[in-house]
């Protein structure tokens, strides 16, 4: 009760303040509200009567300024646009994460995209031989597609394909450089000379089993040596093995 | 709700309407018609924001917020609260930078300063008077001195809520702490007669 009396009497002071007639309200109390809004009245009009009637410098600044970042807009609209529909943006944040989350995500025994990217499993060339760079002339279709018309996605590119396994006809080949023809003798000759990419060779050899009998632990000490060399892929091949859990 | 509050609150909503279809020179036309220039610069000078400072606010106002945000309101009914809520913001933003920026008197001096000022009108008219003692307490209690503005701006309790961001209750709390703790403020002028 006494707070329903109360919150009348603000409400009623409150009405006052702003121009109503309330009736049954304290005298001194409306007499006092009336005249605080008659002042508030007054000192208003006096703010106001200071400040000029006619401002054409203040619209001229404010069209200007809007004119700027009118012509600064139109270039980011159509990406504001798409943005401002919270659907699409949230999709977008959805879609990003989600193709993040699981080009990253690993389990047991099954590595990311990324890790598969970075396995390299073509030969490496290796002593002084002739090189005869020739031209991709691969196009957009055959690099992402197969032949059936299948899309094999933008990374299929790193895949090797059948011809780049396949030792090139112009190249005197050394038995170790091409996965075709590798042979443990002569890389295992070239890795006791020190040979990096010899000994990159030998550990995909062992890995893929590649004129030798599979053995992942053979590989990574292979790649071990050559990543001792200075090999980086040979590192991110030795990773790769632990990843996939193919090596403890 | 006065009809003049009433008809300010359609205007706000209007002008708004024109800067969210992209047709902003025909809402600055309505802008200056129904005088919101010098609604917005009488309320920063109110809170103690030079003229020239108060009237770069207003125009920092209209271009990065009546302009630029005239989308991100919700309620399109409520233009004017919107409006008097960032208004209000960007005041006491611009009021804390003078602060820091002012010189500041010493206590003593600015004490006698104050005192002799507040004699010197108490001594005129009760309205006067009643003035007077309104700069004091929006000196003295600056918070609750904005609720009082609002509410005689004619803003309801569901708007006076929306711009200060207090639940209902609270405000309405606030409201009447503010009526007690003005009232020594006006008791003062009682004394005087008209």
């Amino acid at each position: 009760m006494m707070k329903n009396k109360e919150q009348k009497i603000l409400q009623d002071w409150i009405d006052t303040l702003q121009g109503f007639s309330v009736k049954g309200m304290d005298i001194k109390k409306r007499l006092e509200a009336r005249l605080l809004r008659n002042a508030w009245i007054a000192e208003n009009k006096k703010i106001e009567n200071e400040i000029p009637d006619q401002d054409d410098a203040f619209y001229q600044n404010v069209r200007e300024a809007i004119l700027k970042r009118k012509a600064k807009q139109s270039s980011k609209d159509l990406w504001t646009s798409f943005f401002e529909n919270k659907f699409k943006a949230f999709l977008i944040v959805i879609l990003g994460t989600g193709f993040v989350y699981a080009s990253k995500k690993t389990y047991d025994g099954v590595v990311s995209v990324a890790d598969e990217l970075n396995h390299i499993i073509l030969a490496k060339e290796t002593g002084n031989k002739m090189i005869v760079n020739e031209p991709n002339d691969k196009g957009f279709w055959d690099e992402h597609f197969d032949r059936h018309g299948g899309f094999t996605g933008f990374w299929s590119r790193y895949a090797p394909s059948e011809d780049e396994k396949i030792v090139p006809e112009n190249v005197d080949d050394n038995l170790c450089s091409y996965n075709a023809t590798l042979t443990l003798e002569n890389c295992l000759a070239l890795a006791n000379q020190y040979d990096a990419n010899a000994r990159f060779n030998l550990g995909l050899m062992y890995e893929l089993g590649v004129s030798v009998d599979q053995n992942y632990l053979q590989a990574y000490e292979w790649y071990k040596k050559s990543s001792a060399l200075g090999n980086e892929d040979a590192r991110s091949n030795m990773e790769y093995l632990i990843k996939k859990g193919l090596v403890y | 709700m006065t009809k003049e509050k009433q008809s300010k609150r359609h205007q706000a909503t209007e002008i708004i309407q024109l800067f969210r279809v992209g047709r902003s020179d025909e809402a600055l036309v309505l802008f200056e018609k129904y005088e919101f220039r010098k609604e917005f610069i009488s309320f920063a000078i109110k809170k103690g924001i030079e003229y020239e400072d108060a009237r770069d606010l207003v125009q920092k106002f209209t271009i990065d917020k009546l302009y630029l945000q005239s989308n991100s309101i919700k309620n399109i009914e409520f233009a004017r609260t919107w409006m008097y809520s960032v208004l209000n913001n960007m005041v006491n933003d611009q009021g804390r930078i003078l602060k820091k920026t002012r010189e500041v008197p010493l206590d003593e001096e600015r004490d006698q300063s104050q005192s002799t000022k507040i004699m010197s009108d108490k001594s005129q008219t009760r309205s006067g008077c009643i003035q007077e003692q309104l700069a004091k307490f929006r000196e003295a209690e600056p918070k609750r001195a904005e609720i009082l503005e609002f509410i005689l701006e004619g803003f309801s309790t569901e708007e006076i809520r929306l711009i200060i961001g207090r639940s209902y209750g609270a405000t309405r709390e606030f409201m009447s702490q503010c009526r007690k703790k003005f009232r020594p403020f006006i008791e003062i002028c009682n004394e005087i007669e008209e």
